[in-house]
């Protein structure tokens, strides 16, 4: 059984050969050699996947990050066990390779909880874009929304049935007075019209000869009224017409 | 003084008043209505129309100056009826009131 001394972390570098890493007699030195190159080689995968390369596919940095944590743990791995650490007595397994296996598996667990954390990172900005999708659609159903109107059922009236009184003429009966009113109502529109239609012509106040003229409003009328000439049959005509206007729609 | 507005008018407003009420009404009434048309007429006229006719109405006959403001008054004949279709309105609207005074 040969006993390996551990040699001085200082002299191992990124340039030192895997096989150098761990000292391998001749008789091991195949099968340890095998196993170091085996595991240099998930840890260069492991360092690609975290550095988000494809598997198969490492840059340059991620070949030298992994075989410096060869070196490293390597190195450290043989200082801790010092001359137990017999590779060649011993199957290449990970029971007989402390060192790099113990680091391989904090770095696999690194590995996964990195793994996990992007996972839940994930899953955070997915929950976090979901919440923020569910605001929004809130947000624009309040804006949206028109506020819900509450009608209050209020008891409807009673319709009660009143038997009308005999000889009641419940529909208006047209009379005189209403056709008269009637000719009065647009006589009265026709007027206003006429008076609105002066104003928007004269703004000014009306003159000193204006004011004489109204003084004489009752000759001047009483000469228009003559002119007109048979007013008074006018006069009668249009009450008799009413009279008729009257006696058809009582018909 | 000629009336425009007559008792047959009033008769067939259902106006039944005592023959004296009948004259002051009938006065009353067609000194109302020639009043209105003066007014509406002279409302009607501007300033230079109304110097003419002022001065018409100092020398010409009533005649003439009924001409004269059958040609310068605009919608001259339109005014006469409004004027005697509202007062005629007034009247058989009040005719329930005017009857109580008998």
């Amino acid at each position: 059984m040969h006993s390996l001394e551990a040699p001085a972390p200082s002299t191992f570098s990124s340039e030192t050969p895997v096989s150098e890493i761990v000292p391998t007699t001749p008789e091991t030195q195949q099968t340890n050699t095998e196993f170091v190159t085996a595991q240099f080689e998930r840890v260069r995968e492991a360092m690609a996947l975290l550095n988000g390369e494809k598997p198969g596919e490492y840059s340059f940095a991620t070949l030298e990050a992994a075989k410096g944590f060869m070196l490293g743990v390597g190195a450290a791995g043989l200082a801790a066990r010092n001359e137990d650490f017999r590779l060649e007595t011993r199957p290449a397994t990970a029971e007989n390779t402390v060192g790099p296996h113990d680091a391989l598996t904090a770095l696999y667990q690194q590995l996964a909880a990195n793994r996990a954390f992007a996972e839940q990172q994930q899953h955070n900005r997915h929950m976090l874009a979901e919440q923020r999708r569910h605001n929004q659609a809130v947000e624009a159903s309040l804006v949206t929304q028109k506020p819900e109107v509450v009608i209050e059922t209020l008891p409807g009236p009673t319709m009660e049935y009143v038997e009308p009184p005999i000889n009641d003429t419940s529909e208006h009966e047209y009379t005189e007075a209403d056709y008269y009113s009637e000719r009065a109502a647009t006589a009265k529109a026709r007027k206003a019209a006429r008076q609105a239609e002066r104003r928007d012509e004269r703004s000014e106040a009306r003159s000193e000869i204006y004011d004489k003229a109204k003084s004489r409003a009752k000759q001047f009328g009483r000469a228009a009224l003559r002119r007109f000439g048979r007013f008074a049959k006018r006069a009668g005509q249009v009450v008799a017409a009413g009279v008729s206007a009257v006696r058809s729609r009582s018909a | 003084m000629q009336d425009y507005i007559t008792e047959d008018t009033l008769k067939k407003l259902n106006i039944s008043l005592k023959d004296q009420d009948v004259e002051s009404l009938l006065a009353h009434l067609n000194e109302e209505l020639e009043e209105r048309v003066g007014a509406e007429i002279t409302d009607t006229l501007d300033d230079t129309q109304l110097q003419a006719l002022v001065q018409l109405q100092e020398k010409a006959s009533e005649a003439e100056v009924g001409e004269w403001l059958k040609t310068n008054v605009p919608d001259f004949e339109q005014i006469i009826s409004d004027e005697t279709d509202i007062l005629l309105g007034e009247l058989a609207e009040n005719v329930d009131g005017i009857n109580s005074v008998a």
